[in-house]
């Protein structure tokens, strides 16, 4: 494994924080992800890691603190503008277009990256491209069997790896994984777990998963939180080992028990 | 003070706060049954108009006693909260199909309720009379003011304040506002997130109806008054903000003078004023006053 | 679609038995929709000469009210943008036109290009206002704005009150010549246009933007995940629609030689909903064939039940949204599949 604190830190959280009223969903959580790492976010139900994830992805904005991105303050950047700076993200509840193909849904992307997202037509000489584009990033997440079914008729887990292939259009220098694996029976997360292992270590990765088992054989850092709060961070083993982490987990004050 | 400011302006100004209290009743039920229950009810200015009509056709347009008009309004706002109660359940089967078809279908019972009303009470002008005992004029900063435009006022306030107490003040509630953006974690916090949302509407769709009886005596009856109002408590809300109890506070007060003092002032400019006013605040907070501004 | 009839078990179960169907059975249907087409095209071709003035004075209205309501069903269809205050647009082009054809020029067509830039220009306005945040601030705002523009046509001198503006009749390049009578060469002229407008915004919706726009519909927070800037997308889409609803407007005037602000009030702005939801929401043809449908219904129903029609149209309203989501045109698609796969219609 890549020793990540020598490469430059590619996501900085800095103080980061969202209040409601006086409720603080996510409560002054710092953290810094270099170039290339593969980071877990982990924490019980309601610790508010979707909140944290959705502050990344620009989907919420902060309350309070800063998020960096590669240098750049993009704290008040809207989601578009981080997907455009190089933020790729994949959704909790898959959210492709059904009703279309696998293709149809990888284009949408390509579109938007090579400028013809919004045109009335695609230039005759553009096509040949957008067509070897697709075919690419379809490839690389091994769907090029499905590529022209109809993604309302694609297993759970085949949805998920289109998921990635989407998020993949464009080169993205950060990759956000929305607990990628909820839902998956063993074999899919199994595969799913290759599938990150496979991407290349110029692309960083920040996932928020409940599988322990997914976190621990991917993630070179683990990020645990609870109540909004970082309770702890470090490798995979120390976070495992962790007194204070087997605490939160096994229920002191909270109702649901985590399940791993 | 000059003779100028006592000739009118004084009782524009309280004018205006007694309508900015009737456009409150109907902007805090939008405002949070779209904050809480993340849909937009375009039924209620029908409520409104229903509320108004029901009352007329309980009481007429004749003298009638406080206490009778007191008991037409609490009456109206049981069958208001019957209302909201229906509408939950109306709007159930739809759940699933988005904002756009259940505020469509918000509109759409929202016509065929005031058309309903409009075949019952005919469709010329009416309106209620302002209950006997609250007829009469009282004192005010050497004015003589209508008593009852006082008493509009008294209510809208307390109104307010205890909504204000209730969501914004409390725990419960504001949980409940964190439900829009992550349900899941509200839940776990062991809220029950189902009943706080019927609450909402049901409390939203009375304080409509009960805006209509208490507005009866002020504005006339009339066909398309449920629009006319809707389209007011709608600019209340976009200025104060999607959700916020303050901002509807500010926002109806707001528009309250716009249209009374801005039309006594300037009356050719009031309906530029209506916009102006929304489209400076929002070229300033595009989330309106105390709006949220992402999304 | 070709005229192949698949045979898949399961259609076979639902419906004749798994043999394929006769050759000249599937050469019918493949030649239904055709057929159908055609059918429209000699109806609406032929309308001036065995339809009575009046009726070809309502279809005239009717197609007129389609090209607002596929404006319309393109925000609220395919963008997912419902604008309560269509009728808004349909004043800002029929004032527009109208005071151009009372002060500058009778040019009919002068009067359109105007009213489309007044329409994009205040689509652009509302839009920028109301995009940036929750979707419901543009239905909120198109409502208030509807209202304001009604208010402004009421309480202004410019654009002659309560009563109107009465404008001369309309030059229509080419057609004012011929010498037909009036309401005939309206007709081809409100057709020609309205023709033209199907067209744009049938290649509009296939486009790469008509995609971005579905996109954006079904699931804004993909499409910005994926570097699309939501709101520019949905912004085009709203200037686009303005304009062709301003356009509505100014043929609206040109027709009637008057405009008053009894037509910009909300229930204007209601029936062009309803219109789009009986069609569907998300068919061009749908919006076009419900609006047709319901002026003729309300020019019916009016007739003998008066304002009370509103009722009718409020009952119609609640009974699509519940039990037709997809309208007329969600039924065509229905009954056409079932006709490919064979099973009854």
């Amino acid at each position: 494994m890549t020793p990540p604190e020598t490469a430059a830190p590619l996501l900085q959280l800095q103080g980061v924080g969202k209040s409601y009223g006086g409720f603080h969903a996510v409560d002054d959580v710092s953290l810094t992800v270099h170039a290339g790492e593969r980071h877990a976010v982990i924490g019980p139900n309601g610790a508010g890691k979707t909140t944290l994830f959705n502050l990344v992805a620009g989907t919420l904005r902060v309350t309070s603190g800063r998020v960096v991105l590669n240098g750049r303050d993009v704290t008040r950047a809207g989601e578009h503008s981080r997907a455009r700076a190089g933020v790729g993200r994949t959704f909790q509840h898959s959210s492709l277009f059904t009703t279309q193909t696998c293709a149809e849904n990888v284009a949408l992307a390509v579109r938007r990256c090579i400028g013809l997202g919004t045109s009335l037509r695609v230039p005759t000489k553009a096509r040949g491209e957008l067509a070897r584009q697709v075919a690419d990033l379809i490839e690389r997440v091994g769907l090029t069997d499905r590529a022209g079914d109809l993604v309302g008729d694609l297993s759970h887990g085949e949805r998920r790896q289109l998921e990635v292939a989407m998020a993949l259009a464009g080169d993205p220098a950060l990759l956000l994984f929305d607990e990628p694996t909820a839902g998956m029976s063993p074999s899919e997360s199994g595969q799913f777990t290759r599938l990150v292992q496979a991407l290349p270590r110029t692309l960083t990765v920040l996932l928020i998963e409940h599988d322990l088992d997914v976190v621990f054989s991917v993630a070179d850092r683990v990020s645990v939180l609870a109540t909004g709060r970082l309770l702890e961070q470090g490798p995979p083993e120390q976070i495992r080992n962790s007194p204070q982490v087997e605490a939160v987990y096994l229920g002191t004050g909270h109702d649901e028990v985590f399940i791993a | 003070m000059s003779d100028w400011l006592n000739a009118g302006l004084l009782v524009n100004i309280v004018d205006g706060v007694a309508i900015g209290g009737l456009l409150f009743l109907l902007a805090v039920g939008l405002t949070m049954i779209f904050g809480l229950v993340d849909m937009l009810n375009l039924g209620h200015g029908a409520l409104y108009m229903a509320g108004g009509y029901g009352a007329f056709l309980v009481l007429g347009s004749g003298p009638v006693s406080l206490l009778s008009f007191a008991l037409v309004a609490v009456l109206v706002l049981g069958v208001g909260a019957l209302a909201g109660l229906g509408l939950g359940v109306a709007v159930r089967p739809l759940r699933g199909r988005g904002h756009l078809d259940q505020a469509l279908l918000t509109l759409g019972l929202g016509i065929v309720v005031a058309e309903v009303f409009m075949l019952l009470a005919g469709r010329g002008f009416q309106s209620l009379s302002v209950p006997q005992e609250l007829g009469r004029s009282v004192r005010l900063v050497g004015e003589s003011y209508p008593l009852y435009r006082l008493v509009v006022i008294a209510v809208s306030a307390v109104v307010a304040v205890l909504t204000y107490v209730v969501f914004e003040r409390t725990r419960a509630g504001s949980l409940a506002r964190a439900t829009v953006d992550d349900p899941q974690m509200v839940a776990a916090m062991g809220v029950n997130v189902g009943r706080v949302r019927s609450a909402v509407v049901v409390a939203g769709a009375a304080l409509a109806a009960f805006a209509g009886v208490l507005g009866a005596p002020l504005l006339n009856l009339r066909p398309g008054v449920d629009t006319e109002v809707l389209v007011l408590a709608l600019i209340v809300v976009v200025i104060g903000g999607l959700g916020s109890i303050k901002g509807a506070v500010i926002g109806a007060l707001l528009i309250g003078q716009v249209q009374t003092l801005g039309v006594s002032l300037f009356p050719g400019l009031a309906a530029y004023a209506l916009f102006g006013v929304m489209v400076l605040v929002l070229l300033v907070r595009p989330g309106g006053l105390y709006g949220r501004a992402a999304a | 679609m070709t005229g192949t009839v698949s045979t898949t078990p399961a259609a076979s179960v639902a419906g004749s038995p798994a043999v394929t169907l006769p050759p000249a059975h599937s050469r019918l249907r493949a030649a239904l929709p055709p057929l159908a087409f055609g059918l429209v095209v000699l109806i609406i071709g032929t309308a001036p000469y065995w339809l009575d003035a009046y009726s070809l004075d309502v279809l005239t209205l009717g197609l007129t009210y389609g090209l607002m309501a596929m404006a319309l069903a393109l925000l609220i269809g395919f963008t997912g943008l419902p604008s309560l205050g269509h009728s808004a647009f349909l004043g800002l082009g029929a004032y527009s036109a109208g005071l151009l054809a009372v002060h500058t020029t009778d040019n009919a067509l002068v009067g359109l290009v105007l009213a489309a830039v007044v329409g994009a220009a205040a689509a652009a306005v509302v839009g920028a206002l109301s995009l940036r945040t929750h979707g419901v601030f543009f239905l909120m705002l198109t409502l208030a704005f509807a209202e304001i523009i009604r208010q402004i046509a009421i309480k202004s001198s410019f654009t002659g009150g309560d009563n109107g503006l009465s404008v001369p009749a309309p030059h229509i390049p080419l057609l004012s010549s011929t010498g037909l009578p009036q309401v005939v060469t309206v007709y081809w002229y409100v057709l020609a246009v309205v023709a033209v407008g199907y067209v744009v915004l049938s290649v509009v919706v296939r486009s790469p933007f008509g995609k971005a726009l579905v996109g954006v519909r079904d699931n804004p927070h993909r499409m910005a995940a994926i570097g699309y800037s939501v709101v520019t997308v949905r912004l085009r889409a709203v200037m686009l629609s303005g304009a062709l609803t301003a356009v509505g407007g100014a043929l609206l005037v040109q027709k009637d030689t008057l405009v008053a602000p009894t037509a910009l009030t909300p229930d204007a702005s209601v029936l062009l909903l309803v219109m789009v939801l009986v069609g569907g929401a998300r068919s061009l043809t749908g919006a076009l064939v419900g609006a047709v449908g319901m002026v003729f219904l309300r020019s019916f129903t009016s007739s003998w039940l008066g304002e009370a029609w509103l009722l009718v149209e409020g009952v119609l309203f609640v009974s699509v949204v519940y039990f037709m989501p997809s309208g007329l045109a969600g039924l065509a698609a229905t009954v056409r599949s079932r006709i490919r796969r064979g099973g009854p219609a």
